[in-house]
């Protein structure tokens, strides 16, 4: 499902041990991780240490959710190049508001016949912050939350039609940067992890600023 | 597998990349748009004109969470914005796209009808439908949809499905027990002032169990008792204990506090009172915890089951019995 993100296994480790690197170089609330087409599993992992100590439920909840963040937008890639694969792969990546409007675009799409080509590169996944409230039973209920700033790059997407024609707007921006709300309902289930919401705006770049 | 059964598509590819259809629509409501579909540059979510959508609720762009609200029609492929409410007929939840709601009844899930479900066997089947008789610009009416849990906006939460499963439960009452249980010679049931009275109930303190189930969701609740009250009824303050106490024995002896703690000494007797008794008031506690069938948690209210028990409380050196 991960295939259009270069990074692979390594990157979940590499972005935990990051991500206490981070704190500390930081203001203690963001980690981030770099998936550029250039980077393979084998690539170095920048601020890696030989760290012992087990992770904590915060690094944990930051790794898992940089996981997440690539099997998402690898599942939306998948779903968009296909006519026939099950729309309800996104149950395993996006909840709530998210996955009724992911559903509904591409079923529209595909309705059309419309289908994606070319492949989303995760440029940039960083963690903003992250809450391990669980108060489920308030209202409104209180979920594990990781918020992550992404930047993707799809200059290489177009969406086409039956024909082949590019119905892509030609205004579309090339990168966006995305604000990902990760929850987690049956946490401390470490595969409990939906992307809720993902707001975003388009994008000059996904160069660091 | 999504099964299209009709598709309304009303307005042409060519109409939907018209950028002043579009703008114009837009401009009359002023939505921003939340989320660009990266794939397509269309607009997917529009703002809700006042703060954000929160987790579960706000979709496509909804003005507010009650079913007078508004939200914002995507810019899609097949369509202009627009402005629909968010709540649709029968309380069909506005997604941006349709209205989804529960199909019913069911699709089967074998054979015929069978394909929706995509071997699924826990879960529902939702269909979109227009936003109205006259609206049918949307092109993923009559899709049907596999959802394991009900969409954003749909269906009871697991908290109203634990207080319905809340409902089919009989809690029961404490019986009461209760030592020294004389009777006079009046018929009146007594105890005695300064003696331990034991308070026990025999039977009720148990876990109890029910769930609930709605839109292929379900949610289990659990009711625990947690303590036995008793209110003497002689004006003093409730007394309790953490189990249901235990049955006095002859073994035991007359005189003996309660092993359990489930006791309780009336200091005078009741000869001043309403008939020369007082009526205590026997009650469990009990705790409910709930779980759905996706894994949330939650509580609701504690609950409180009562029982009256109205005896004499006698000096001993007094009492003639039967």
């Amino acid at each position: 499902v991960n295939r259009r993100i270069a990074v692979g296994t390594a990157l979940a480790t590499g972005v935990l041990i990051l991500g206490t690197a981070c704190s500390s170089s930081s203001k203690g609330a963001t980690s981030s991780a770099s998936a550029t087409p250039s980077q393979t599993s084998s690539g170095p992992i920048q601020g890696s240490s030989s760290s012992q100590a087990p992770p904590s439920a915060e690094q944990l909840a930051r790794s898992q959710a940089l996981d997440l963040a690539r099997e998402y937008y690898a599942t939306i890639d998948t779903l968009a190049s296909s006519s026939t694969l099950s729309l309800n792969g996104l149950d395993s990546v996006a909840s709530g508001a998210n996955v009724t409007q992911e559903k509904s675009a591409l079923a529209e799409y595909r309705t059309s016949g419309w289908v994606q080509r070319g492949t989303t590169v995760l440029s940039r996944a960083t963690v903003v912050s992250v809450d391990l409230t669980n108060e489920p039973s308030n209202s409104p209920e209180v979920l594990p939350t990781v918020h992550l700033t992404t930047c993707i790059d799809v200059s290489k997407v177009r969406e086409v039609d039956v024909t082949g024609k590019s119905v892509t707007l030609p205004t579309r921006a090339n990168f966006f940067i995305e604000t990902l709300t990760a929850v987690n309902i049956p946490y401390p289930s470490s595969t409990g992890w939906r992307i809720s919401e993902v707001p975003n705006k388009a994008a000059k770049s996904c160069s660091a600023e | 597998m999504l099964r299209r059964i009709v598709t309304l598509l009303s307005i042409t590819l060519a109409a939907v990349l018209t950028p002043t259809l579009m703008a114009s629509a837009s401009a009359a409501q002023a939505p921003s748009c939340l989320k660009i579909d990266p794939q397509t540059g269309l607009c997917l979510v529009y703002s809700s004109g006042g703060g954000s959508p929160g987790h579960g609720g706000g979709t496509g762009g909804a003005s507010g969470g009650g079913g007078t609200s508004t939200c914002h029609w995507t810019a899609g492929s097949h369509h202009a914005s627009g402005v629909v409410p968010c709540t649709g007929p029968n309380g069909a939840a506005w997604n941006g796209f349709c209205y989804v709601s529960l199909m019913t009844p069911q699709p089967p899930q074998g054979v015929d009808g069978g394909a929706v479900w995509e071997g699924h066997t826990s879960g529902a089947i939702y269909e979109c439908s227009a936003p109205g008789p006259g609206e049918s610009g949307v092109g993923v009416v009559g899709l049907e949809f596999w959802f394991a849990n009900p969409p954003a906006g749909l269906g009871p939460s697991p908290a109203q499905l634990a207080q319905g499963a809340l409902k089919t439960l009989a809690i029961p009452a404490p019986t009461p027990g209760r030592y020294p249980a004389g009777t006079l010679q009046d018929g009146r049931p007594y105890t005695l002032v300064n003696a331990y009275t034991w308070y026990w109930t025999a039977g009720a303190f148990r876990v109890l169990s029910a769930t609930a189930s709605a839109g292929g969701q379900s949610s289990t609740i659990t009711v625990t008792p947690s303590v036995l009250t008793f209110t003497p009824g002689d004006g003093t303050k409730t007394v309790s204990c953490s189990g249901p106490g235990v049955s006095w024995k002859r073994s035991d002896g007359p005189w003996a506090a309660s092993p359990s703690g489930c006791d309780y000494r009336y200091p005078r007797s009741s000869i001043s009172d309403p008939n020369g008794e007082v009526t205590a008031t026997y009650g469990i506690d009990w705790s409910i915890t709930w779980r759905s069938s996706d894994g949330e948690r939650g509580t609701l209210p504690d609950l409180t089951t009562i029982a009256k028990s109205t005896f004499a409380v006698a000096e001993a050196e007094a009492v003639v019995t039967k």
